[in-house]
């Protein structure tokens, strides 16, 4: 019988191990490319919310209706919750890559360390979800504008 | 001559997949079962590692209630998100149809749908499709208790697919608008600069 301080052995076989060992560096690399991304972003801010601020005062270059003030509106608040975003699920991607690398060492926490990546995996799948419905949200708003805007509602090219 | 690295798993560094557990000869394979899970049955030599004293795949992994729960919810936002995904891309298509349709004319209409379905595919449609896989091998380690641990090492397996696919579609999606992104706006600066009053006049008209 398994008690807290003996948790029960798991039987992983080496090739197990050795997957568990490719997860952690699957989960180290999309990790760095999220702090990599995060960094870039902070980086290009310089770039987009001049842009943005330009698009909401003076809509698009050669355009008329508030379709570029809505669009430089989007770029300028949607910039802090991604940066946030990419640099928290970062850091939960390393915590995963922690434990699945110690899950590659034959030993006795075999479970607990499976538990702990089952909820930082759905710590990292809800914010996922989070954003692909605010991305789902997002394409049918412009796409939407987009209608509009073809129908001569927000103005539009020319 | 100089000893091979050890890697985590107890294996040697640049040894082969197929070799025998605890690095034995090639002998000792023989009634081996190749996943490295030891020998076959009990009379066949004498356990050299943790690897070899190893029994079966469990068919019930002892997951506390709490951690079937958040199974569970991991499966649920997997297959949330794979939904968001899927109609994220499906609505990209449509839109750039219609969007086309209405200011470029139906040809160009349709050049823009190939070029959606050709970037839809592998950043939207290849991921949700990993992902409704790993949610799938996970929910039968939560749900049922039949060979778990097989499922469990399938999810995962499939999860490292999709993590390196995301990792490709990440890099790529931060590098092009990055150099996108200094060059327009160098050139918007450029612009502005030489043309302000001009471009001031045109978005008030």
């Amino acid at each position: 019988m398994s008690t807290p301080d003996d948790p029960p052995k798991l039987p992983f076989s080496r090739d197990e191990r050795r997957l568990f060992y490719a997860v952690s560096r699957a989960c180290g690399w999309l990790s760095a490319a999220h702090f990599v991304g995060a960094a870039a972003l902070l980086f290009g801010g310089c770039c987009i919310l001049p842009l943005g601020a330009a698009l909401i005062t003076n809509g698009f270059p050669g355009a008329r209706g508030p379709l570029g003030s809505v669009i430089g509106g989007l770029m300028v608040v949607g910039f802090l919750p991604l940066l946030l975003t990419w640099v928290a699920q970062g850091s939960v991607l390393v915590g995963l890559y922690r434990r699945f690398d110690r899950l590659a060492r034959p030993g006795g926490r075999d479970l607990l360390l499976l538990e702990e990546s089952f909820v930082r995996l759905r710590l990292f799948f809800v914010v996922e979800a989070i954003f692909g419905i605010v991305t789902l949200a997002l394409s049918l708003f412009m796409s939407s504008l987009g209608g509009l805007a073809s129908l001569g509602w927000l103005g539009g090219p020319g | 001559m100089k000893p091979k690295p050890v890697e985590p798993w107890g294996g040697a560094k640049g040894a082969s997949f197929g070799r025998p557990p605890g690095g034995g000869s090639p002998d000792a394979a023989v009634g081996a079962d190749p996943s490295g899970r030891g020998p076959a049955s009990p009379g066949q030599g004498a356990p050299r590692d943790a690897f070899d004293a190893l029994g079966p795949p469990l068919s019930r992994l002892p997951f506390s209630p709490s951690s079937e729960r958040v199974l569970s919810h991991v499966v649920l936002a997997m297959r949330v998100t794979a939904g968001a995904m899927v109609g994220s891309a499906l609505v990209a298509m449509v839109g750039s149809v219609a969007f086309g349709a209405t200011w470029t004319g139906i040809l160009a209409a349709l050049g823009q749908l190939a070029v959606a379905v050709v970037v839809a595919l592998p950043s939207q449609v290849l991921p949700a499709g990993l992902l409704v896989r790993v949610s799938n091998a996970l929910a039968r380690v939560g749900t049922t208790d039949e060979e778990d641990q097989a499922r469990l090492i399938e999810g995962l397996r499939t999860l490292r697919w999709l993590f390196l696919v995301r990792t490709l579609l990440f890099v790529f999606a931060v590098a092009s608008p990055c150099v996108l992104g200094i060059l327009g706006a160098m050139f918007y600066g450029m612009l502005a600069s030489v043309m302000g009053p001009v471009l001031g006049g045109l978005s008030g008209s």
